[in-house]
């Protein structure tokens, strides 16, 4: 009998099976009777003769059948069965623990995302970020550290002349206008060396990818290739786009090829919309070029070492070539960016490796440590909601003690027991895993939207790819198993004299199990105080932030940015563009005032220039002296839009314009460092090596311009007039309505005055702030969130246990009020056991924060790490809900009635 | 019920039994419990518990097939029969048996002390 045929007779070979068995006992006690017994007996006899009937049938069922995993889908069905039956306790303990991993799920996605995932591209281990430590003076512009920044020609020579890579590609990012549909559109566009793709490994799914023949001359590559989500989202997929002509900037460009799916570029979380040569830089960035400058800092490089190549062996090997480079470029610099630095110490300069597989980790560098924090607590978080449901299993174990004797007294090995047991905490941990991998995606969904349209972040998704999957299913089992196997083994652990003695209530292995329960309560709320304590000082420091003094008034303000560069506009059509624009605006009904800003505000990034001063002497030595300062070109009445004091002197003025003498006004720190005792006012300055001939016109006070919690740079003001290279400005317009409220209207005067150049971003100030600010009102609101949640569900678990004390103790409480005791002296007697736990949980869980919040006392602004209002503050949260949780038990406690208490046996 | 005396069979003793019963003629459960005993002398006690396991186990494998007849008290029962493997396997087990039980028989030979 082949054993498909097995398997479909099986229920007749079972009932075979049980007619054979009934009728040999039938023969035997037969037999029995005939020698003298009578039939009951006989009968008795015969049964016990044969031994375990249901026993023996199930071991000669099982020589059919595939033990393992037929006891193991019994064990599910059954469980399925049993929790469906008590729908609260499913309900709850599902709840519980899908809120926890729904938590796991959304950070642990974006940590992969951010800091586990490697670059997309082939063999991404081989790939190393160069930086390089000589003083770098000129124009200089970098994500997070000048050291990374290299000048074209440096990185051509490099390129060239290295034997330790077998690629070394460049690319920088820039924004670019993208015309089509009779509107302008800012795209992400990515500045990349001829051998970008052919490094990364990357592979066209439409036409062709750059090569290096497509980084000859400037200005000589009008070719293009488009991110395949830019392809998909604005040419719907489009195939016929292959070798059309695309207007960037005003420029035409042919499109060449579309990049495979899933490849963006070396920096996690970018996406680039389209990639253009590196040689086409000066039509990307109009009013800059900056290609054959050696002092022009400005890309970074990664190379992929050569293979069977060490990280440390290629940095001794590039030691002397860029020695060599160094040293012939030293006087190209000098001549082109006045270099005050000697010779000697120049050549010090070294280039650094480090590993690239994550790509640069632009993103990584500010994010890191708040995400290994938020990872910390939706641990801390999941571990209490574990706890929860380890006392939901251990009092539902409890419950179930008759069900557990009976089965024992069949015959059930304790193991067998403890593995249904377990079974049904592992199918509880699958169902709740499931509904927090949902819970976490709409979670995670929710927090992306909520992101800044910042290019760096544009790569992130809410995807839950096969790591996140993996990492859920883990957590989600591993909980299952840990809360269910103690109180498993105490349920199979049931004798069975105490199971069937109903009086025998407060049994030892009761007590026992209440007293876990009691610790478990004890470690969850140490564990929220911990997180309220985080929660708190992140609450208190981005108030601070929000609060500090900027400098300037950002409130009634819209803005908007505007980059007629991207649309041809020469620098002089550009001025007479933002004049016009900026009267059309300032004639609008609710329009106070309007300005113009080439360096938006508060919008992270600066631009610093070399500045010297008539009169002030460098000392030379110090590159942190400060003579870098923070430059932008201003229109007039920027001050008094802005609201920033103007302490000396005056404003710019329509007449300063080209014609006129060069004009400057300086910030307070400047004038305090550079001047001192001196009155600036009609002194000069200049820029780089010249001799300073621009006339400071005006003081003003220190402004935050970027973030709110950095403090105020230095800063000189241009008037935007006199930028005869000027491509694009942010405008502000103030406004004694509500800001929103003229928006429609700003925009589609932008658009009338302008309908050839790219406008974007119109949001009010305020948005700009808390977009600049994003990452610590996320991490601030998820940490109140997250401790909110914990707070929650230390909640339920204290409810639970002291609900089931009071249960247990309905007797004695009945007897304390038949001996004269008060209900308030009993629901005093509740609150006060839970009180206890609260207390030492709260203890316990200030003296892990302490450390703690020292930890994180870096991402914290102008707060104490010991802070007494929050741990104040949390503690009277923490024991308001702990003393809330008891409320119900605690009444019921009190509505005793001591007749009915005494009569329940 | 088990008498202190008496030692457990070795595995596989029980399937050989059956078999050498079922090859002299078929039988049902019942009638090889009681064949045995009587053959045996009353030497060997057969837990009924594990008969009806180890006849699946013989199905299962194949030595042995099973029919619904009439027994000879005139109850429906299920007769076991011996296939032609089940002989070759009974042959194999007994000439395994034998040489084991030669093997012990020296050993226990009294002999020299």
């Amino acid at each position: 009998m082949n054993w498909i045929g097995r398997l479909f007779s099986r229920r007749q070979l079972y009932d075979d099976l049980s007619e054979e068995i009934r009728t040999h006992l039938e023969e035997r006690t037969q037999e029995l009777s005939r020698s003298g017994l009578t039939r009951e007996d006989a009968a008795a006899e015969a049964r016990r003769e044969f031994g375990n009937v249901t026993l023996t049938e199930e071991r000669a069922r099982e020589i059919w059948q595939w033990p393992g995993i037929e006891s193991f889908f019994e064990d599910v069905r059954f469980g399925l069965r049993t929790l469906r039956k008590s729908p609260g306790f499913t309900a709850v303990a599902v709840l519980t623990l899908a809120l926890g991993i729904g938590a796991n799920t959304a950070i642990f996605s974006l940590t992969d995302q951010i800091l586990l995932e490697q670059l997309p591209v082939g063999h991404p281990e081989q790939l190393a970020l160069l930086s390089s430590t000589e003083a770098k003076w000129g124009r200089t512009q970098d994500d997070y550290d000048l050291k990374n920044s290299f000048s074209y020609p440096m990185y051509k020579d490099l390129r060239e002349h290295n034997e330790v890579f077998s690629g070394l590609l460049t690319c920088f990012a820039v924004d670019v206008g993208v015309v089509g549909h009779n509107s302008a559109q800012i795209a992400h566009g990515e500045l990349v060396s001829g051998n970008f793709f052919g490094v990364l490994g990357a592979r066209p799914v439409l036409g062709r990818l750059f090569s290096p023949a497509d980084e000859t001359v400037p200005g000589a590559n009008p070719v293009a290739v488009l991110n395949y989500t830019y392809w998909t989202e604005h040419f719907g997929g489009n195939p016929a786009i292959l070798n059309q002509t695309v207007t960037i900037n005003g420029f035409p460009f042919t499109i060449v090829g579309v990049a495979q799916r899933g490849f963006d570029t070396i920096q996690a979380g970018a996406r680039p919309d389209l990639y253009v040569p590196i040689t086409m830089k000066a039509q990307m960035t109009p009013g800059w070029d900056g290609l054959a400058s050696h002092c022009d800092y400005f890309l970074p490089m990664v190379g992929r070492l050569k293979s069977g190549m060490t990280l440390d062996r290629a940095e001794v090997a590039l030691e002397p070539l860029f020695h060599n480079l160094l040293r012939s470029e030293y006087t190209e610099i000098a001549s082109e960016c006045g270099k005050t630095v000697d010779l000697k110490h120049f050549l010090t300069g070294k280039i650094a490796l480090s590993g690239g597989e994550h790509g640069r980790p632009v993103l990584q560098h500010s994010v890191k440590t708040p995400l290994l924090f938020l990872s910390a607590m939706v641990a801390l978080v999941l571990l209490i909601a574990c706890a929860n449901l380890a006392s939901l299993l251990l009092a539902r174990g409890e419950s179930r003690h008759h069900e557990v004797a009976v089965r024992l007294a069949l015959g059930a090995g304790h193991w067998r027991i403890v593995r249904q047991l377990l079974t049904e905490s592992t199918l509880l941990a699958v169902v709740g895993g499931a509904a927090g991998l949902f819970i976490g995606w709409i979670a995670l969904r929710a927090i992306i939207g909520a992101m800044p349209a910042d290019p760096g972040l544009s790569g992130l998704s809410a995807s839950l790819n096969l790591a996140v999957l993996t990492f859920i299913a883990a957590i989600a089992l591993g909980s299952g198993i840990l809360c269910g196997l103690f109180p498993a083994i105490r349920a199979s652990g049931t004798s069975l004299q105490s199971a069937f003695n109903d009086q025998a209530r407060s049994t030892a292995g009761s007590i026992a199990s209440t007293r876990v329960r009691k610790s478990l309560i004890v470690a969850q709320v140490a564990m929220t105080a911990t997180l309220l304590v985080a929660a708190g000082l992140f609450g208190e420091s981005l108030v601070r932030t929000e609060r500090v003094d900027l400098g300037m008034r950002i409130e009634h303000l819209v803005q908007f940015d505007l980059a007629p560069g991207l649309s041809r506009y020469s620098g002089e059509q550009t001025i007479a563009l933002f004049d016009e624009l900026r009267q059309k605006l300032a004639a609008l009904p609710g329009v106070i005032s309007v300005t113009a800003s080439e360096n938006p505000l508060l919008a992270g990034g600066m631009e610093i220039d070399t500045v010297n001063y008539e009169g002030y002497r460098p000392s030379g030595n110090d590159e942190n002296e400060g003579l870098n300062p923070w430059v932008n070109h201003i229109a007039p009445s920027f001050f008094s839009t802005l609201g920033i004091p103007l302490l000396e002197g005056r404003e710019f003025r329509d007449s300063d314009t080209v014609s006129g003498s060069a004009v400057a006004i300086i910030s307070e720190s400047v004038a305090r460092k550079f001047f001192a005792a001196r009155n600036p006012i009609g002194l000069h300055l200049g820029f780089g090596s010249e001799v300073p001939r621009i006339q400071i016109v005006g003081i003003v006070g220190d402004v935050r311009q970027n973030d709110p919690r950095w403090p105020a740079s230095p800063s000189i003001y241009l008037p935007c007039a006199q930028d005869k290279t000027i491509t694009e400005a942010t405008f502000y317009v103030r406004t004694p309505l509500e800001p929103r409220a003229i928006l429609a209207t700003v925009r589609s005067t932008a658009a009338q005055v302008a309908p050839d150049v790219a406008a974007s971003n119109f949001r009010t100030l305020t948005e700009q702030l808390d977009s600049t600010v994003f990452d610590e009102r996320l991490v601030t609101f998820l940490t109140l969130a997250f401790g909110l949640l914990a707070a929650a569900l230390a909640s339920v678990g204290v409810y639970g246990v002291m609900a089931y004390v009071v249960a247990r103790r309905t007797r004695e409480i009945g007897i304390r009020m038949a001996l004269g005791a008060r209900p308030e002296n009993l629901a005093h007697m509740i609150l006060w056991q839970a009180g206890e736990l609260a207390l030492a949980g709260i203890v316990i869980g200030f003296l892990i924060a302490v450390p703690i919040s020292r930890l994180i006392r870096a991402q914290l602004f102008e707060v104490k790490p010991e802070d007494p209002a929050v741990f104040l503050i949390s503690a009277a949260l923490l024991a308001t809900v702990a003393l809330a949780a008891c409320y119900l038990p605690a009444r019921r406690a009190m509505r005793v009635d001591p007749m009915t208490a005494l009569k329940y046996e | 019920m088990q008498n202190s005396e008496q030692r457990d069979l070795f595995p596989g003793a029980l399937e050989m039994m059956v078999l050498r019963t079922l090859k002299r003629q078929p039988l049902h459960g019942y009638a090889l419990v009681q064949h045995i005993k009587r053959t045996s002398n009353d030497l060997l006690q057969i837990e009924e518990g594990s008969l009806y396991p180890a006849l699946q186990r013989l199905l299962k494998a194949g030595l042995v097939t099973a029919k619904w007849g009439v027994s000879a008290t005139n109850r429906r029962v299920r007769i076991y029969e011996l296939t032609q493997a089940g002989a070759k396997h009974l042959e194999r087990e007994v000439s395994k048996f034998e040489r084991m039980l030669e093997g012990i028989t020296r050993v226990l030979a009294p002999g020299e002390s």
